[in-house]
């Protein structure tokens, strides 16, 4: 898909009736073929942390009015999860990344960087 | 203020409609407060009404950063009813219908409580058995519950797509007799009204900027209006808790901010009578006639986090297709308007009626989808917690501990998601 960058700005329109999101696979889709995640600030502990820990990662949220990153997954598409840094005030889009960082690295730089970091 | 009465109707009429009075004042905010309540929705007023007639206390102040009943008390269906089964709920929405049954008498207000029943379909036998271990554990806690065969359904709810082709064959449906709806706007003057009279300020155009600590105890709210002190403080502002919590320095909460959208079509004669409720596979759907004839219905909520009360198309899409599927006489009705309120989505579904961290501030939030129908045990059972400073035995678990305990309060069964509790 050409003009996905180009096309961010616009992704939620004027009257705000349907997100768009910038899949880095597929191009711009409406947030219906997507589900929500949740929060991807959040941070599991080691299966062995303390009691205290899990239950700081599994009920506390911040619950941020405004920028935060958060998990989608292109359910009704390809099917890949992804990151988007979403405003929660006005539903803007400001950046979407795979959430799998080495396939962030293959859409960076192609199969190589995959084989030289087998190497 | 005057009592409403059908002999003040009789008598304003003779004389031009020149005898009514302001129904509440519009005061200055005082210098300090025993009790600042944050917030001046349903919970809020309900909260400082029975402050003032429960307790007592009523030095009161009511903060409203816009107008009274100007967030989710305008935005909600308006359905009211007891049908919940986890120890805790039982009781407590069970005693929020009671005192929505004498309520239009105890506020000398019309809240147009209407008892026209609460129908929640039924497609499997599977399924009759969950509702007839729910609506029997009602039975048995001092609630009502009917299970209906097919006939009775088909008698009383004659419109509902019982042909061969639905995809979701209707095989029956639990029924709350005593359950309905209200008029949302009256139930915010009504208490609104109430609470004046016993002298509570509400402040409306104020919002709270910042919260003044010294130690544990809160001194002070900075608001639009200018410092307001106060002996203690109730936080009453589901959707926003999260804002107000950070603004007293205390972290983080077991609640994510989302969204829940309603829709109303255009106005139709008589049609339907109940609330009638369609949930199942993917589905999840409520619907109502309003007074004016409108169709009132919704579904879940928009599945992401989000502050700002505006919907999105998916779900009207989504509702539209359960109406048709369940009322297929609706083809051909428009939509009016459509909406949405932010609500507290809180780990478990359940509400948080609680003391906090801080000596003098406690906690009313967590209402979920379902905060309407709570409002007047809400503010009776918030009322109780600040003026005696201990939680009533039947709010003991809507603690904000409640989960280091163990003691999730999951209707759904559906897990620390808060999404999932739409």
């Amino acid at each position: 898909m050409s003009g996905v960058p180009a096309r961010i700005r616009n992704c939620t329109d004027d009257i705000g009736t349907m997100i768009r999101i910038p899949c880095p696979f597929c191009g711009v889709r409406d947030h219906s073929e997507f589900v929500y995640g949740s929060d991807a600030s959040v941070e599991y502990p080691a299966l062995d942390a303390s009691a205290e820990a899990w239950l700081e990662a599994v009920f506390e949220r911040e619950n941020i009015d405004g920028v935060q990153f958060e998990t989608w997954q292109h359910l009704h598409g390809c099917r890949m999860w992804i990151v988007v840094e979403r405003d929660t005030t006005n539903h803007q889009i400001h950046s979407v990344r795979p959430a799998h960082e080495g396939i962030q690295r293959v859409l960076n730089g192609g199969a190589n960087s995959v084989q030289e970091e087998k190497q | 203020m005057s009592r409403y009465s059908a002999w003040s109707v009789f008598w304003n009429g003779l004389i031009g409609q020149k005898g009514w009075d302001r129904v509440w004042r519009d005061p200055e905010p005082k210098a300090e407060y025993d009790v600042v309540i944050v917030g001046a929705g349903l919970h809020g007023l309900a909260t400082a009404y029975y402050l003032a007639k429960n307790h007592g206390v009523n030095k009161v102040a009511v903060l409203e950063k816009g107008w009274l009943g100007g967030g989710n008390a305008g935005r909600n269906t308006t359905i009211i009813r007891s049908n919940y089964m986890m120890p805790g709920n039982r009781q407590f929405y069970e005693h929020s219908l009671k005192l929505w049954e004498n309520l239009s008498h105890e506020l000398n207000f019309n809240v147009m409580f209407s008892q026209r029943a609460h129908i929640s379909l039924f497609h499997s036998p599977n399924a009759r058995d969950a509702a007839a271990r729910r609506y029997n554990t009602m039975r048995l806690t001092g609630s009502d519950g009917e299970l209906w065969d097919l006939d009775t359904l088909k008698r009383n709810v004659p419109h509902l797509n019982y042909g061969p082709n639905a995809r979701f064959p209707i095989f029956g449906a639990a029924v709350q007799p005593r359950a309905g709806t209200a008029r949302h706007d009256a139930v915010a003057w009504g208490y609104a009204r109430g609470a004046d009279r016993y002298g509570v300020d509400i402040i409306q155009n104020c919002e709270v900027t910042g919260v003044e600590r010294s130690g544990s105890q809160i001194t002070g709210l900075q608001t639009s209006r200018g410092l307001i002190r106060c002996k203690k403080v109730g936080f009453a502002v589901a959707g926003n808790t999260s804002r107000l919590w950070r603004m007293a320095e205390l972290g983080r909460l077991p609640i994510e901010s989302h969204k829940l959208q309603a829709c109303i079509s255009e106005p139709l004669k008589p049609l339907l009578d109940q609330v009638v409720v369609f949930g199942v596979g993917g589905a999840h759907f409520y619907i109502s006639q309003s007074d004016k004839g409108g169709m009132v219905f919704g579904g879940d909520i928009d599945w992401y986090k989000s502050y700002a009360q505006r919907g999105n198309l998916p779900i009207v899409q989504d509702v539209a297709e359960c109406a048709t599927s369940i009322l297929p006489c609706l083809g051909r009705v428009r939509l009016l308007r459509h909406w949405a309120g932010v609500t507290d989505m809180s780990m478990d579904g359940s509400a948080f009626i609680c003391k906090t961290p801080l000596d003098n501030l406690f906690l009313n939030a967590g209402w979920n989808y379902g905060g309407f129908k709570a409002s007047p045990a809400s503010g009776w059972f918030f009322a109780d917690l600040i003026a005696n400073d201990r939680p009533d035995p039947v709010i003991a678990n809507y603690d904000l501990q409640r989960f280091a305990r163990g003691w999730n309060i999951d209707e759904r069964g559906a897990g620390p998601d808060p999404k999932l509790h739409g």
